[in-house]
């Protein structure tokens, strides 16, 4: 996890946006990454991260220092991409760039650069069936790999609800791609 | 290893980006509004500060109200006025001072201050 300096954000507090920008070069890719892997389209996943920015912005006052600034950021993002979600009620089951998944998995060279259409074909044949709560989850855990303990305060939900939830998701998972002829 | 930790093992580290990041980040740093730093200022501060503001406005109002009649009461100024501004000269010096102050009124609904009064009455004199 990405970590910015508490004087950082004091200076965003008193209105500085330069240092602003430091949070913002800190985060951008970091917030996309999840924007992209929830919402399975770029140009949704770049208007969430201005958004999630904005939001920081107007309410970083509220920001107690003591507690994780990534972790806050996180939250942010991950609620904005829920309520895109909602909004645009989208039913994620089913994609129709099958083939770049299988191209991305027959190809054996690991040292590949992946483009953000391929992680999107990659994204929606693992989590795009799921329900909300597992798919935000299983990207948390396993796609962006956050741990139990600071994906606990992003979702509220305790250690044990996370482990059962994350044990359904990759159980739905591997079901979906064994029918897809993966075992 | 089965293919769903086969899958995740291979997009370990790698994670998407936009194409072109600067622009992203000057697109973001555009869309801030400025910030203008509000004191929290306590209730109780707040409450007695309004009450202050309440009690000299109410203050200005009963002393500029109080100025009025003086002026127009005054026989001095009475005597100035009937002698000076052409709306009273309908009264002369047997006029009853009360009836001058209702007629003035009843002219000029926008009270004059006491300072303007006598300044117009003098600049007549």
């Amino acid at each position: 996890m990405n970590t910015i300096n508490v004087d950082i954000i004091e200076r965003c507090k008193s209105g500085d946006k330069e240092a602003f920008r430091l949070v913002v070069k800190a985060y951008q890719r970091m917030l996309f990454s999840l924007s992209l892997k929830m919402l399975c389209n770029e140009e949704d996943a770049k208007d969430v991260v201005q958004d999630s920015f904005l939001k920081i912005w107007q309410s970083i006052d509220s920001f107690n220092c003591s507690n994780n600034f990534t972790t806050w950021v996180y939250t942010i993002t991950a609620r904005l991409c829920i309520d895109r979600l909602r909004a645009q009620k989208k039913q994620m089951s089913g994609f129709d760039d099958e083939a770049l998944f299988h191209s991305f998995v027959s190809d054996d060279n690991v040292e590949h650069e992946i483009e953000n259409r391929q992680w999107v074909a990659i994204v929606r044949a693992l989590v795009g069936a799921l329900p909300e709560k597992q798919r935000l989850l299983f990207t948390l855990c396993r796609l962006e790999g956050l741990s139990s303990a600071e994906v606990e305060p992003i979702l509220g939900m305790n250690a044990s609800q996370i482990k059962s939830t994350l044990y359904v998701a990759s159980k739905n998972i591997r079901e979906q791609l064994k029918k897809m002829g993966y075992e | 290893m089965n293919s769903l930790d086969k899958i995740l093992g291979r997009l370990q580290g790698k994670s998407p980006a936009v194409d072109d990041e600067n622009l992203f980040v000057e697109n973001i740093m555009n869309r801030l509004p400025d910030k203008q730093k509000q004191r929290r200022i306590p209730l109780w501060k707040n409450l007695l500060m309004s009450a202050s503001i309440a009690a000299v406005l109410i203050m200005v109002a009963y002393i500029n109200k109080q100025d009025t009649e003086l002026v127009l009461l005054n026989p001095y100024y009475t005597e100035l006025a009937k002698r000076h501004e052409t709306d009273f000269l309908q009264f002369n010096e047997n006029s009853n001072p009360q009836e001058i102050y209702e007629y003035y009124m009843r002219r000029k609904p926008q009270q004059l201050s006491y300072l303007q009064l006598k300044n117009k009455i003098h600049e007549k004199f």
